[in-house]
């Protein structure tokens, strides 16, 4: 059967139905084909239907009918058609075996309802979808084959925070097998969504030899939309081969090109390269060099910065101090703080030790504003503060001395290295008594500093929220003294944060925190540190209900949800009195949604007493 | 003793949020009691909710295939998220006191027997009595409004064919819509959907070729359908007692919903059918304003792949269960069929899962079809009936999928035969270009189950592969 006849033919009706079907008469590109399905209709009956219909269709007829010719051929060249349909592929089939994409170990297991959350968020637009993407990385469904394109469409994504955690979480996590799928998609005149595939590229880094991948990204280097060369130089680094080019991009006339090419060079860490940045460093791109070192420090680089900061440093100054030459110093200064970011190295660890020691061997720092002082100081303090070092720990100690706003890093170093009941005894043990706290301005400066450090360790960053410490580490890390000295000072928030079994004045303060304690949010640190002071249920209980009792029903206009949880939490065995103590209380409120919410609370303890 | 795993009590949620909640409960430990009955049949407790009082909830098994749940909670979906927790904490391992059934519950229980008993008392009786008398007159009324509605139809589809898809514009497609409604209240809701159809492809300003020739077939598949339904129509008013044809999908067409009475009565139930799920989708179908949850099940023991399908309209979304994925096999008492094509609907009232099994993939295996040329000539015999389901899904067996030159995919049988393997318009979602990332092993000697389409413009019959199975893995390209 000539299906090209037929295909043709249905186009020539495909344009009908568009133009409308009045313009069918005497059209000239249907009757052509007239005689050609008469000749085929004598061996094919179904040929010489199709002639009759086009023969009537383009014949002299009502407009009206002629629509309907159209349709009943079309009907019958479209069954037709539909049997006719060619299954072979266009191109040839390879003989040898398809190659494993090297992502064989995603999973297909999930279920729809599971996907098509996740594929909805990353094809839509609209609030609530960070969430889902993030809880789907953090449940694993990334794994499954079908999220594999989502993800990486997910870089264009309109919310730039799915994009980023895309590039930084999502993608990484699959491994070197995605570049060439990540390179197949990538648009070289793109914008961010390129630049973030790019930096994927980066992270995941490009095999030497890998030609296919080097090509596109050279490619995009050179012929590349600004973002898109930069992105794609700095995933040259770690390619000998590419050093002339990117020694030749660092010289670039725009700017985004040469901080890709430093960020190349930098993790290249090649001699050419070091000489490269360092000659940028101290010329006019010095912040833009001390990105990339910063980002990639390499031993090498940071010895020979090492000297130069050190010089600029210790060098007197004997002109005229105004505003100029100060900011002139700063500018000189600041690349360092950049560039020693992340850097780990002894010279550095030296530096800081002394720097921190002896202020006056370094005349550069008594020049400059308290402020950027400050930042060079505070960039020694942090890094001095984890190294576990006597020697780190003596400096620190004498750093906040001079400064108390130095002692958070000594605090911290001091819990490090130190016995939990030594650290105890150098803040609190001696000497810082309330009373000297009363009288010196400094001390009083340095107490305060105390308790904002100790809040700072003991609730911790989880995610976006500080988060007390786990009870074990309270317990094993802190020495139990602090909770008394904690309860001298009044402090209801670290009682709560410190709380632990064993100490005599936790429960009377308690008893007269809830006596005194106005404020209802204020009860939440109360019964944290009910909870964690390990005492037995009834004194929670008449505890949780003398805090009900004392609270000014008249005045009250809502029940926190803490305390309802924990009045339905009661055990069985109180249920029913702690109903008998609630019923008078809500008698005097005059809100009816706490009067509500209350009585469903004393009904519920009382199906639990009633059921005991 | 009940045995539940994650996967069903997955399946048994109304949709993914109340999965989420049900979790999220069991793990903040919101429970304050889990009981269950001596019998093991049912599981009960309360949850602490949002400062109110406790939940009491619970999770009846008495019929095993048909859980029921019971909630204090003001939620109107079924099960609701506490039900959920309960069966989670129980698949979890977690405590349960045996106690005594609530006396509540038991109440319950009888009044739901009671009525059990009074629906099975109704059926004797109406079985026994005579045969429904057809009110003659109004079916009569019934066609004749439908075929007069058909006429007009008709009119609307040649005036439109004569001035040209070319010059439809927005106001074209308002008044197709306009349309399409009266056709709805000319018991024609087959013809509606169709129409608004239309409407669509012809508001479609994105890919205007595309939609063409869509169009264009849509027409002429409504062509197809006034003929067809006239002359059924026509049949019917000469003879008021004819039955409704349940061997073409005609009645479909028209708009009727098969009642599961209806079905029995033409024959057309199975009995102990055992099911595995091989492919599942959910789409959103503006024009009939639903969503539509389409699952493709294989008969075990049988070579028909049977497609269930649930309409979930825009407006009830929030109230009805969004089905799933299901991975089970699924043991069911009775089996409805549909009239219709390779994959005609099914439906079942209730479900008791087994586990796959070895061999229930062996069954899949001597079920798929090993010649591409069959297997494309059934397809060609579906399509070649305009009213026909457009997107047939054959179950294919292949000695390997190759890569082809240009980077496509064709399955190659063991005859050496190929079929090209590419996305379906009709699907929401792609699936063939995930083939490059699967495991090699996985192509070689393995079943496929696609889903083929017609294109009018390239005259290619076009293959979306939706699963794939080899040894003893599933492997679902879609969901």
């Amino acid at each position: 059967m000539s299906t090209t006849l037929l295909q043709e033919l249905q186009g020539e009706l495909r344009r009908l139905y568009i133009a409308g079907s009045d313009l069918a008469a005497d059209d000239f590109r249907l009757k052509k084909m007239e005689p050609k399905l008469a000749q085929l209709g004598e061996r094919a009956p179904v040929f010489k239907r199709m002639a009759e219909g086009v023969a009537a269709l383009t014949g002299s007829a009502q407009p009206e009918d002629r629509a309907l010719k159209l349709q009943d051929l079309s009907l019958l060249i479209n069954s037709v058609l539909s049997t006719q349909g060619t299954t072979a592929p266009e191109g040839t089939v390879q003989n040898r075996e398809t190659t494993d994409g090297g992502l064989s170990d995603l999973t297909t297991v999930h279920s729809y309802r599971q996907l098509a959350e996740v594929q909805n968020a990353l094809s839509d637009s609209g609030g609530g979808r960070y969430e889902i993407v993030r809880s789907a990385y953090d449940q694993g469904l990334f794994r499954d084959l079908r999220l594999f394109p989502f993800a990486i469409r997910a870089l264009g994504d309109s919310y730039s925070e799915i994009g980023d955690l895309a590039a930084h979480k999502i993608l990484p996590a699959y491994g070197a097998a995605i570049l060439p799928y990540l390179l197949d998609g990538l648009n070289i005149q793109g914008g961010r969504e390129e630049e973030r595939r790019l930096e994927v590229v980066r992270r995941l880094g490009v095999g030497a030899q890998d030609n296919r991948s080097l090509d596109i990204l050279v490619r995009a280097a050179e012929e590349g939309s600004d973002k898109v060369r930069a992105a794609a130089i700095a995933c040259l680094g770690s390619h000998p081969s590419f050093e002339d080019r990117l020694l030749e991009w660092s010289l670039d006339k725009k700017k985004t090109v040469r901080e890709g090419a430093y960020a190349a060079l930098a993790a290249r860490n090649s001699e050419a390269g070091r000489d490269r940045l360092y000659e940028s460093f101290v010329g006019k791109d010095a912040l833009a060099a001390a990105e990339a070192i910063g980002n990639d420090p390499s031993p090498e680089m940071i010895e020979r910065l090492l000297k130069l900061y050190e010089e600029r440093l210790r060098s007197g100054y004997t002109g005229e101090e105004d505003r100029k030459s100060k900011d002139k110093l700063w500018k000189d200064l600041e690349p360092f703080t950049i560039a020693f970011r992340r850097a780990e190295h002894p010279g550095l660890e030296r530096l800081y030790l002394d720097l921190a020691e002896h202020p006056p061997h370094y005349p550069s720092l008594g020049r400059l504003d308290d402020v950027e002082r400050m930042r060079i100081l505070h960039a020694a303090a942090g890094y001095l503060k984890d190294l576990d070092t006597p020697d780190a720990l003596s400096v620190l100690e004498h750093m906040e001395q001079e400064d108390p706003r130095f002692l958070p890093y000594a605090f911290h170093a001091a819990r490090r290295q130190l016995a939990p009941a030594e650290v105890y005894n150098r803040y609190a043990g001696s000497g810082w008594g309330k009373l000297k706290a009363a009288v010196s301005r400094k001390a009083q400066v340095v107490h305060k500093q105390l308790l904002e450090t100790l809040h700072e360790e003991v609730y911790v960053y989880k995610g976006y929220v500080r988060q007390r410490l786990p009870q074990e580490q309270i317990e094993a890390e802190w020495d139990p003294r602090w909770l008394d000295w904690t309860i001298e000072r009044d402090d209801l928030e670290m009682v709560a944060a410190l709380a632990a079994p064993g100490s005599r004045k936790l429960l009377p303060y308690l008893k007269q925190a809830v006596e005194t304690t106005s404020g209802n949010y204020r009860g939440h640190y109360i019964f944290i540190a009910l909870d964690a002071g390990g005492f037995d249920e009834e004194t929670r209980y008449e505890l949780l209900m003398r805090w009900m009792e004392k609270k000014d029903w008249k005045k009250l206009y809502t029940v926190y949800h803490d305390e309802t949880q924990r009045l339905l939490r009661l055990p069985d065995r109180f249920a029913g009195e702690a109903a008998d103590r609630l019923e008078p209380l809500i008698r005097e409120t005059r809100f009816a949604g706490i009067k509500e919410e209350m009585e469903e609370i004393i009904h519920s303890l009382r199906r639990r007493a009633s059921s005991v | 003793m009940l045995e539940l795993t994650a996967s069903y009590i997955d399946s048994l949620a109304p949709n993914a949020a109340a999965v989420k909640n049900g979790r999220g409960l069991v793990a903040q430990k919101k429970f304050v009691k889990l009981n269950k009955s001596e019998e093991g049949d049912l599981l009960f407790g309360e949850c602490s909710g949002s400062g109110k009082s406790n939940y009491v909830c619970s999770v009846d098994f008495v019929a095993p295939d048909n859980p029921v749940s019971r909630c204090s909670c003001p939620s109107r979906q079924f099960p609701c998220k506490h039900a959920l927790g309960l069966m989670y904490a129980y698949a979890d391992g977690l405590t349960f006191e045996t106690s005594s059934v609530p006396e509540d519950i038991s109440s319950k229980r009888e009044k739901a027997e009671k009525r059990e008993e009074n629906k099975a008392k109704k059926a004797t009786e109406e079985a026994d009595a005579k045969p429904k008398k057809v009110n003659k007159s109004a079916l009569k009324k019934k066609v004749s409004r439908q075929l007069e509605a058909l006429d007009e139809l008709e009119k609307l589809t040649l005036s439109l064919v004569r001035g040209g898809l070319g010059t439809a514009d927005a106001r074209t497609a308002k008044n197709l819509n306009e349309h399409a409604k009266r056709l709805g209240s000319s018991y024609l809701t087959g013809a509606e959907n169709e129409l608004r159809r239309l409407a669509l492809l012809l508001e479609n300003e994105s890919d205007r070729e595309r939609s063409y020739t869509y169009a264009a077939e849509q027409l002429t598949l409504l062509h197809a359908f006034i003929k067809k339904g006239r002359s059924y129509l026509q049949a019917k008013l000469e003879d008021p007692e004819l039955a409704p044809d349940s061997e073409s999908t005609i009645e479909e067409w028209l708009g009727h919903a098969w009642q599961l009475s209806e079905l029995k009565e033409a024959g057309r139930v199975s009995e102990d059918v055992e099911l595995l799920q091989l492919a599942f989708y959910s789409y959103k179908d503006d024009a009939r304003r639903e969503y539509i949850d389409t699952g493709f099940w294989l008969e075990l023991g049988g070579e028909a792949i049977h497609r269930t399908v649930q309409y979930r309209p825009f407006k009830a979304v929030k109230h009805m269960k969004q089905e799933d994925s299901f991975f089970n096999v699924a043991k069911i008492g009775e089996l409805y069929r549909y009239p219709g094509g390779l994959n005609a609907r099914v439906r079942f009232e209730g479900l008791l899962p087994r586990k796959t099994e070895s061999a229930d993939l062996q069954a899949v295996r001597s079920s798929a079809r090993s010649s591409i040329a069959d297997a494309v000539k059934a397809v060609k015999n579906q399509l070649k009936d305009p009213l026909a389901d457009r997107a047939p899904v054959v179950l294919l067996k292949a000695s390997r999928i190759a890569q082809t030159e240009d980077g496509g995919f064709a399955l190659v049988d063991e005859a050496g035969d190929t079929l090209a393997l590419g996305d379906v318009y009709r699907l929401p979602q792609g699936s063939t270009s995930l083939l490059a990332l699967t495991e090699s092993s996985l192509l070689e000697d393995c079943c496929v189950l696609a889903m083929f389409e017609h294109r009018m413009d390239t005259g290619r019959l076009v293959a979306q592969p939706l699963t794939l199975i080899q040894g003893e893995r599933i492997t679902r390209l879609l969901y």
